[in-house]
């Protein structure tokens, strides 16, 4: 059995981004969604710390840092716009957020 | 002690807009607050900053430097320069446009008028990034206030879709462009611009994720410029978000983004001139990107009725037009030529845009619609904003002597001049500007041609309207008519060819 | 008095004659909405004072008839990085159309006195086009051309829309909002087309420069020479009516309001005539050899096409428009005998003649419909079947058109004929095939001339139009003076071919070469 190497970190990171943007793409609760968005960032932060194990510096860390805090803001605001979004539509199924067309 | 002082100079700018934000946002917490004054503080601090940038363009526009801060991660050269100094710009004239309609557009107006200084001081920060981090986060100092914006009309469907659907593609394109981010990092382990293309020379195989990072960077810029095919989002949040934003999120992130295209594939990702095949490449995904987005731009805004759908539409189309020239700057021997024609035309439509959402922004606002045909008889009803609209649409249209009309002909000039066998995309670029004075003739059909709906009356322009679209007209007209201006794009574009990564 | 003509030259004679109009303009655009007789007059004086000097220096020009090269040149750098300058000048060939100009633009100005609603934005849109086409017969750089020639045609579309009329009588109905768009949407395909031509001279040639003196010193493969023509033939023959591209032309001209139809068919056109000679013949000789003997087959549709079309119409506006595709087809057929430079006379024959029916052609277009238009002001009806007899009641506008008429289908003794009987010389000395049927459309387009006569001017009164009135003085003066040319040009030609020989001669030699 080989030991666990950097592929294996990025193998898992490309899976969860994936998932993450299947998610994005098709769930229809707003909630979901964003849970979804999550997965993608967070699949970012695995590479990045992967990397980071991986090289000489923790430069990785730094960005990886950087990431949960652009994520954690993300978040805040797309719980606000669902909330705008329940405010005026009374559901959050994103299929039903379709007034527009043209 | 020069060090200090170069450093101030260098931020002056960005220090005098987080200034202006921070003082606003102070002035909104008060108990009684006027967000009419705080617009007024807010535009005033821009211009401020605008003028702050002076000091930069003179120290290194002539010896064509760049001045640096933190080992490269802060970048203050005539490219920076001159899109920060837009970026203020089109903020305060967005602020301009907005403070007549504040209270009708949404409930909490002073919010809006915070918001806008952080989405121009983030703007300031992606131009001016040299590092991968610092502009990525930047960036998202410009898409979170931007989504809030879009979604201001809090008890209004259409503004609520639009704020969720420009939140989920443009979370999607931040998440990819990471994720792109993560590849290049940990295959040429930096994240500067100036290191990325000498750490790739002395891999040994050119390894795929470096490409496919790359590539997913590109994607996530097309995101934010809406650039076909990802450009599905932008009709629907222009027409549902509040006019004000879709004014500003139709004009000042795509200038800034464009420019950071230029400093970004230049040198950095494209490796002009190192790996020859990997350059072709993008080329050939560029010039896929430019002509998708002309024809669905052009194409699908024939269709349209509602003039806010129409811009989306021709904002598309245009970002077509500018990725010619971005394409053109990343051939050798061309790329003078190219970033030059590529700046010159966003800002040209920037402000061409900012008067046609002038004149969308105070006629929705006087009479609630966006119906292309409630504009019959503008011109007898105000015959000043029907000339606005009409210089403004011309000069998108890119009619003589106006600024657009040279700034496509420097876009063609300069693709024909980075490869003479492309011509055809010359002739599809010039058969699309055809197709495109079908509508933008179209609006301006009923303006002139229509007899006024209800003979009422006469639509009264508020002095902060006249006034800003009277500065956007002087801006396409004279740099329509003086070309000598273009040199300022010339020296900014040359900042791309001092770059350190450059060859 | 040599003293005085020596200090005159000094002044940029050119940038007087094509700017004063858009001076004008602008004077216009700070005049009061209210004050309609000072628009007028500032009208009339501008285009006057262009007329004038056009006249002046064209007089000049033809005392020298020796005189060869490009005369009161200006030249001021604008963008040198891009080789691109302000640079005016004009020869033998563009000397007699910035004349026509003049006297279309004088003439346009004087008929559009009837125009009674938005006075100041009328006027100011229409001297800008005028500037425009001055600007493109005199312009020696072709950034300025295509600059100059958008000027020209993107006014027309407000123009047309808005002071323009809807067709009548037969077939199916034009509206001029639709005919606007329809004409700019084609003046801006053919601009686009030239543009992208001349991009192919500027970096084919390797000279980077779009002064035309300079690529006249081009040597150019002869592929690119071919395809160069080709791009640049096709974009200057839709602003001239070529078929199958000349659907905006009877739209337009028929929709657009009685001086801008002037103004369209007298001058917009043969900036499409003037584009080919100058910009595609004269820069592109190798691709004239190749393509020019096409063309003028496709002369000869668009003379028999144009005339079958007039042949059929009622409404008189729309009758006059397809008579000007089909004598537009007569300068095509012009151009396209400089095929066989060295055979004979028959080259030289063709290029005078297609130059002099530009001339001619304009001047009598502009006659006629301006008094199909002076007509219609009074009766309120563009269908000529509904007008008949009106010669007892309006003697003046009768007389005259008839004598348009005349000039038009070339009768000896007018302009048309001079211009008609070249033409013809030239190519019969070449393909005798394609004069014989050039000839049968000069058959057809009697008959329909003159059953218009016959229309709207004999036969007996139509009682509904018993107390109509004949010309103003205002309108006699315009319309008299283009009859006039016509007559002038007819009965001595030499004035204008004098002119006009040395500059054809020296494109012919390149074509020879």
């Amino acid at each position: 059995m080989s030991p666990i190497g950097l592929n294996h970190f990025l193998a898992l990171g490309a899976v969860l981004f994936c998932l993450g943007t299947y998610g994005v793409l098709t769930r229809r609760n707003a909630i979901a969604v964003l849970l979804s968005l999550e997965l993608m960032f967070n699949a970012v932060n695995l590479n990045l710390v992967a990397f980071a194990r991986f090289m000489p510096n923790l430069d990785g860390v730094v960005l990886a840092v950087f990431v949960i805090a652009v994520a954690a803001a993300e978040a805040t605001v797309g719980v606000a716009l669902v909330l705008s979004i329940y405010r005026n539509f009374r559901h959050i199924d994103l299929d039903q957020v379709d007034t527009m067309k043209g | 002690m020069t060090n200090a002082l170069t450093m101030l100079q260098a931020l002056a700018p960005e220090v005098v807009v987080a200034a202006t934000a921070f003082l606003v946002m102070g002035l909104d917490l008060r108990r009684n607050p006027n967000p009419r004054a705080q617009a007024t503080v807010a535009i005033w601090g821009l211009l401020a900053g605008a003028l702050a940038t002076v000091p930069d363009w003179l120290d290194t526009a002539a010896s064509n430097s760049a001045l640096t801060l933190w080992g490269g991660i802060f970048v203050a050269d005539p490219l920076s320069v001159v899109f920060r100094a837009l970026a203020c710009l089109t903020g305060a004239l967005v602020l301009l446009f907005s403070i007549d309609p504040i209270d009708t557009e949404r409930r909490n107006p002073g919010d809006f008028v915070t918001l806008v200084p952080f989405v121009v001081l983030g703007l300031m920060l992606a131009v001016s990034a040299g590092e991968l981090l610092t502009f990525f986060v930047a960036f998202e100092i410009v898409s979170l206030p931007l989504y809030l914006m879009a979604a201001w009309n809090r008890n209004e469907r259409g503004s609520a879709e639009a704020g969720m659907k420009y939140f989920i593609t443009g979370s999607v394109s931040s998440a990819v462009m990471l994720y792109g981010i993560s590849l290049v990092f940990g295959t040429v382990g930096t994240t500067f611009f100036s290191q990325i293309a000498t750490r790739y020379e002395t891999l040994a195989d050119p390894p795929q994720a470096f490409v496919l990072g790359s590539l997913m960077i590109l994607a996530a810029l097309g995101f934010k410029i809406a650039a076909a095919p990802f450009h599905i989002w932008a009709p629907d949040v222009y027409q549902g978000a509040p006019r004000p934003s879709a004014m500003f999120i139709s004009t000042a992130p795509k200038a800034a983004m464009v420019a950071v295209m230029l400093r970004l594939f230049w040198g950095t990702l494209a490796l002009q001139g190192r790996d020859f095949r990997l350059a072709e490449t993008w080329m050939v995904l560029l010039a896929v990107m430019a002509i998708l987005s002309m024809f669905w731009g052009n194409l699908v805004a024939l269709a349209q009725t509602d003039i806010r759908r129409l811009m989306a539409c021709s904002g598309i189309a245009h970002i077509g037009y500018t990725l010619l020239g971005v394409l053109a700057a990343s051939r050798a021997g061309a790329e003078l030529e190219g970033a030059a024609a590529a700046i010159y035309y966003v800002v040209v439509y920037s402000f061409a845009n900012l008067a046609a959402w002038g004149v969308i922004v105070l006629v929705g606002w006087r009479t609630g619609s966006d119906r292309i045909q409630d504009y019959s008889g503008l011109a007898r009803r105000s015959p000043f904003l029907a000339f606005a609209l009409l210089i403004s649409l011309l000069s998108l249209a890119g009619a003589p002597p106006l600024a657009g009309f040279l700034g496509k002909f420097y876009l063609f000039r300069a693709l024909w001049e980075a490869q003479p066998a492309w011509w055809w995309m010359v002739l599809i670029a010039i058969v699309n500007s055809v197709i495109s004075l079908y509508y933008y003739f179209g609006i301006l059909k009923p303006v002139y041609f229509g007899a006024p709906q209800d003979q009422t009356s006469a639509l009264v322009v508020p002095w902060r309207f006249r006034a800003g679209l009277l500065i956007c007209l002087a801006v396409i007209m004279v740099l329509g008519l003086f070309p000598e201006l273009t040199r300022i794009t010339l020296e900014a574009g040359a900042a791309i060819l001092a770059q350190p990564g450059a060859p | 008095m040599d003293t005085l003509v020596t200090q005159l030259d000094r002044l940029p004679l050119l940038s007087l004659v094509t700017l004063a109009p858009l001076a004008g303009a602008l004077v216009i655009l700070c005049l009061s909405q209210r004050s309609v007789r000072a628009i007028q007059t500032v009208a009339l004086l501008a285009t006057g004072f262009s007329l004038a000097l056009a006249a002046w220096l064209y007089a000049r020009m033809s005392a020298f008839p020796d005189a060869t090269g490009f005369l009161w040149q200006e030249l001021h750098p604008w963008l040198p990085e891009f080789g691109m300058q302000y640079h005016l000048g004009v020869d033998g060939l563009s000397m007699p159309l910035v004349l026509l100009s003049g006297i279309i633009c004088f003439t346009a100005a004087f008929i559009s006195l009837q125009i009674d609603f938005r006075h100041k934005e009328y006027f100011a849109l229409a001297l800008t086009a005028m500037t425009g086409v001055f600007g493109v017969f005199t312009s020696l750089d072709l950034f300025c051309l295509i600059l100059f020639y958008e000027m020209a045609s993107i006014p027309m579309f407000f123009l047309v829309g808005i002071w323009g009329s809807d067709k009548t009588g037969l077939g199916k109905p034009i509206r001029r909002q639709d005919a606007a768009m329809k004409l700019l949407l084609y003046l801006q395909l053919g601009g686009g087309l030239v543009l992208l031509g001349i991009f192919g001279l500027y970096f084919l040639s390797d000279l980077k420069t779009f002064d035309y003196p300079e690529l006249l010193r081009a040597t150019l493969a002869r592929e690119h020479q071919s395809w160069l023509f080709l791009l640049i033939f096709l974009g200057f023959a839709i602003e001239a009516g070529l078929v199958p591209f000349h659907t905006w032309l009877p739209d337009g001209h028929s929709s657009a309001p009685t001086a801008l139809s002037m103004l369209l068919a007298g001058v917009l056109l043969k900036m499409g005539g003037y584009g080919i000679l100058r910009v595609a013949v004269g820069l592109l000789p190798e691709g004239a050899r190749i393509w020019l003997p096409l063309i003028g087959v496709l002369a000869v549709v668009n003379i028999l096409y144009g005339a079958l079309c007039a042949l059929r119409q009622t409404d008189i506006k729309l009758m006059i428009a397809y008579s000007s595709v089909s004598h537009m087809g007569i300068v095509f057929l012009g151009i396209s005998s400089m095929a066989w430079p060295q055979v004979g006379t028959g080259a030289l024959f063709g290029a005078t003649g297609a130059v002099f029916q530009m001339f001619s052609h304009g001047v009598i277009t502009a006659l006629l419909f301006g008094l199909a238009g002076t007509v219609y002001l009074i009766t309120h009806s563009r269908d000529m079947t509904r007008w008949g007899g009106l010669a007892s009641r309006m003697p003046w506008l009768a007389t005259v058109y008839t004598l348009g008429a005349l000039g038009s289908l070339g009768l000896p003794g007018m302009s048309g004929f001079a211009a008609e009987l070249m033409v013809f010389l030239g190519t019969w000395q070449q393909r005798p095939f394609l004069a014989v049927l050039a000839i049968c459309g000069l058959v057809i387009t009697a008959t329909y001339l003159l059953r218009s006569v016959q229309f709207a001017f004999y036969g007996p009164l139509n009682p509904r139009l018993a107390e109509v009135r004949d010309a103003l003085p205002a309108e006699k003066l315009p319309l008299g003076l283009l009859a006039l040319t016509t007559l002038v040009l007819g009965l001595a030609p030499r004035l204008l071919t004098d002119v006009t020989t040395p500059a054809l001669q020296a494109i012919l030699e390149r074509l020879a070469s």
